[in-house]
């Protein structure tokens, strides 16, 4: 795992795949008839989409092992929802409100702990999920509802058009381009000078740190800038589901998020993506299996790591190492 | 005696009685790590199995069942679970690279694994179990429950059993040996991968005994184990990372902060003041009270 080592900073092979994928995208309405229920999940597939690969950009590229990505998520939706709920700003403002508050948290979480090694940013932020749950569990004092609740969260307005909650096509129209957007973000965040520095902080850390390439300055920004993001989608998906709760902290939120990445390979840029929009809809073709669907999850993970190391993108690192492999045979019969 | 006088020292011993099942908790971490230099994220499923294997017992032999019993069932189980869990989830990963981090990532979705099993097998409602001993003494004013003497006594006996293991039998060295130098550890002789499942049976024995020790006070529910979990790796974190001695004061330490917040400010802040505890001790001290290692 961690960073491809083949990592390339072009992929115009891939661009006609995006395309095609983007207008696909754009008439999926059409092609399905406007089906509410399909169009649902492909709006949580887009939340789920960016804050997985937001999560990609800060594990995979900058080598920050943070389990804090779900809480940053979280702290977006309440921030918006009591925004809008206590302050009565619109949902406009209130989700690039919320996406710097949650920058500001992520900010002063990545301070301290960002200096750590791996393994105990991991728990530091971990912790502070843990802490999450039980402010919001306990949040009165902040207008939280008993039990972690905020509920009649206000709709989208557009020039007096309100997004209606009960059709979801203008939800899934702005999902897209948020989708979109972040995504683009990221792509650009990955291939401009931090990323580059990121680049090289991995291949030779020590010529990188003498030519006074700040790794913890960098690991900040992008740790802020990733926060941002997953804050914006939290917000999004607080005005789109209307009633959020403390229960976006429980561990089958996080494991699904965890798997979108790992399933996606980590490093790996739009993986993390596609495993969102696997996840999500496998999840949901699962619904029969109740609660034993969180066992198949965790299954599952635990068989991606150890049989898929690189996810479905580092898929094509093992045909390329086959057909090497193949080819060194070749000569070796040939001699 | 002045009442508040008699108020501190009550929070006093709720607070060792607190820091000494903390400090089990803690210990079975800081154990894995010391051995594995990972975090195992199941940790606190093992605290909750505990607890309910200890059900289990009770509800098949009925209520007089002693809890000696309990314990000489219970123990075996806990420490299977854990050697199986390491067969499982850490060994096959050990010969990739990164493993540290992939482990913590098995670990995590073991715990999600675990705790939906228990949520499957025993139900969403919280069950509870009787405490060891009814009844309480009264010193000068101040009373003292004998569950929580009892619990005091047993936790401590069992820290001492592990540094006695850990210091004079043959395979408590050879869990050192590999703690301070894995491949050194290898070159002598010493089998690491039975070391790794050692500790962690070990760890998982540890926290069922805490699980078993506190479903009397806080109940058994199929997430439970994610407090405990979550408060003793900031323990083993403020004790310092591989310092048994750092984490048997970091939890007596928290402890008493949790009982004095719980009895001047409330439950709630429990939590948020221990991680500015962590989070101040991180800044001045990066390496914790007593951290050996980098």
């Amino acid at each position: 795992m961690g960073i491809n080592p083949n990592y390339k900073m072009s992929g115009s092979k891939n661009r006609n795949f995006c395309i095609a994928a983007v207008l696909f995208l754009l008439f999926i309405p059409a092609i399905t008839l406007n089906n509410n229920y399909l169009m649902h999940f492909l709006v949580l597939c887009f939340i789920w989409g960016v804050t997985a690969e937001a999560w990609n950009l800060i594990m995979g590229y900058a080598g920050i092992f943070s389990f804090g990505q779900i809480a940053f998520f979280t702290i977006g939706a309440f921030a918006a929802g009591l925004l809008s709920l206590q302050l009565g700003v619109s949902p406009w403002l209130g989700m690039p409100l919320a996406g710097l508050i949650t920058a500001c948290v992520g900010f002063l979480i990545g301070l301290p702990s960002l200096r750590l090694k791996g393994e105990y940013i991991a728990l530091v932020t971990y912790a502070l999920h843990m802490l999450l749950g039980a402010l919001v569990f306990r949040g009165k004092a902040i207008g939280i509802e008993t039990g972690g609740f905020l509920w009649n969260i206000p709709s989208l307005t557009f020039f007096g058009y309100e997004f209606p909650r009960n059709a979801v096509i203008s939800w899934y129209y702005l999902g897209l381009v948020l989708f979109l957007l972040f995504l683009l973000f990221i792509y650009w965040i990955i291939h401009s000078p931090i990323g580059r520095a990121f680049v090289a902080l991995r291949d030779a850390e020590p010529l990188a740190q003498s030519l006074g390439i700040d790794q913890f300055k960098y690991k900040l920004i992008v740790f802020s800038l990733s926060a941002f993001i997953t804050g914006v989608m939290g917000a999004f998906y607080a005005y789109y589901v209307a009633v959020i709760s403390s229960r976006m902290l429980g561990l089958d939120f996080f494991v699904k998020a965890l798997i979108m990445v790992l399933l996606g390979g980590i490093g790996r840029f739009p993986g993390a993506a596609i495993g969102a929009f696997i996840i999500t809809i496998g999840y949901e073709a699962m619904r029969p299996l109740m609660s034993y669907r969180l066992i198949v999850l965790g299954i599952f993970v635990i068989l991606t790591i150890i049989y898929l190391p690189g996810g479905i993108m580092g898929g094509t690192d093992y045909l390329e190492k086959i057909r090497k492999w193949r080819q060194k045979n070749k000569e070796l019969l040939s001699q | 005696m002045d009442p508040w006088v008699y108020k501190i020292l009550s929070g006093l011993i709720d607070g060792l009685t607190i820091g000494s099942v903390y400090a089990l908790i803690a210990l079975g971490l800081a154990l894995v790590f010391g051995v594995t230099r990972t975090f195992n994220f199941a940790h606190g499923s093992f605290f909750t199995w505990g607890a309910y294997f200890a059900w289990t017992i009770q509800k098949a032999f009925g209520k007089e069942i002693s809890h000696l019993v309990i314990f000489a069932i219970v123990i075996p189980a806990l420490y299977s679970l854990g050697w199986v869990f390491e067969k499982i989830v850490v060994r096959p990963l050990r010969k990739s690279t990164n493993w540290l981090i992939i482990v913590m990532l098995t670990t995590l979705a073991s715990a999600l694994i675990l705790d939906t099993t228990a949520l499957v097998v025993f139900g969403p409602l919280t069950k509870s179990i009787p405490p060891l001993f009814e009844g309480r003494v009264m010193i000068g004013q101040i009373a003292i429950s004998i569950n929580d003497l009892s619990i005091f006594i047993i936790a401590i006996l069992i820290i001492s059993l592990l540094t006695l293991f850990l210091n004079k039998t043959r395979q408590g060295t050879a869990m050192r040996a590999v703690a301070q130098d894995l491949d050194g550890a290898n070159i002598v002789g010493i089998y690491s991968d039975k070391i790794f499942g050692y500790s962690l049976g070990i760890s998982a024995v540890l926290a069922g005994i805490a699980g078993i020790l506190l479903a009397p006070k806080y109940f058994i529910s199929p997430m439970g184990g994610w407090t405990p979990y979550i408060k003793s790796f900031i323990i083993v974190f403020l004790g310092g990372l591989g310092s048994f001695k750092g984490a048997v004061c970091a939890a007596f330490i928290l402890g008493i902060i949790e009982a004095m917040v719980v009895l001047y400010i409330s439950t709630v802040w429990v939590m948020p003041v221990w991680f500015v505890v962590l989070l101040i001790i991180l800044i001045f001290r990066p390496k914790g009270l007593f951290g050996i290692w980098e």
